[in-house]
């Protein structure tokens, strides 16, 4: 994101895209050494990572520390933050 | 022993009282009638149309494994306050879905300490520590009764 175009709003898509690129090219093998299972909030915007135990506490962190940022969830070590169960695998 | 008890859908899908909101200030939030779904390792699902109405503000995405092993498409989240009804707010992850149901997942279980009771046909909810209590309690009932035999 270039600075003329911080301000605006990033939809999901994009800020989840942006995110798992960042991770990926960035923290993914860094974080796989010792943080595996911690939550990894990536900020799309400056490409910080900031790690929590839970899910709220990485998001906590983050907001505290990049209070307008928007961020991207992932789990290290796994495909994705969370597991869908049944009715959000299942629903229309 | 203190139990929240929930009810049974004609399908068998259990559901519980829960109360959302923005802030967590008390007093506040919408009451919703939430789906328990073990599998979901998530805090909360909301349909956009009651995110909307709590006024949260989504600021994260994540994407979530499905049960056929897939990604889904990423989903919005919000940070917010939840409880079971009658309790205190617990600070957590909102998911704003697109589908039409409310669902509490595993994450809210584990950060409200709450222990699930199913029975065959009624469900609850109670306390980890008074769940702890009640096994503690059988497990000296048993040896009791094993001593005195």
């Amino acid at each position: 994101m270039t600075e003329d175009n911080k301000n605006a709003i990033p939809d999901t898509r994009d800020i989840a895209e942006r995110g798992e690129a960042i991770y990926k090219e960035k923290w993914e093998a860094k974080l796989a050494k010792d943080s595996e299972g911690k939550f990894v909030a990536i900020n799309i915007v400056n490409g910080d990572a900031v790690l929590g135990d839970t899910s709220e506490e990485a998001i906590r962190r983050a907001q505290e520390q990049y209070p307008k940022g928007y961020f991207h969830l992932m789990r290290v070590g796994h495909r994705s933050a969370f597991n869908a169960g049944w009715y959000m695998s299942h629903a229309d | 022993m203190l139990i929240k008890q929930g009810q049974l859908d004609a399908n068998g899908h259990p559901y519980v009282e829960i109360i959302v909101s923005a802030d967590g200030t008390e007093g506040s939030g919408t009451t919703f009638q939430a789906l328990i779904d073990t599998g979901f390792t998530g805090f909360v699902s909301l349909p956009i149309i009651a995110a909307t109405t709590l006024k949260l503000q989504p600021h994260t995405t994540a994407r979530y494994e499905l049960a056929n092993g897939k990604l889904s498409d990423p989903i919005p989240l919000a940070r917010a306050f939840a409880c079971v009804s009658g309790d205190r707010f617990i600070a957590g992850l909102i998911s704003i879905s697109e589908h039409a149901r409310v669902l509490i997942g595993v994450e809210f279980l584990r950060t409200c300490g709450k222990s699930l009771i199913f029975s065959s046909n009624s469900i609850g909810i109670i306390d980890d520590e008074e769940f702890k209590k009640y096994i503690a309690e059988q497990g000296a009932a048993q040896k009791a009764t094993g001593s005195a035999s």
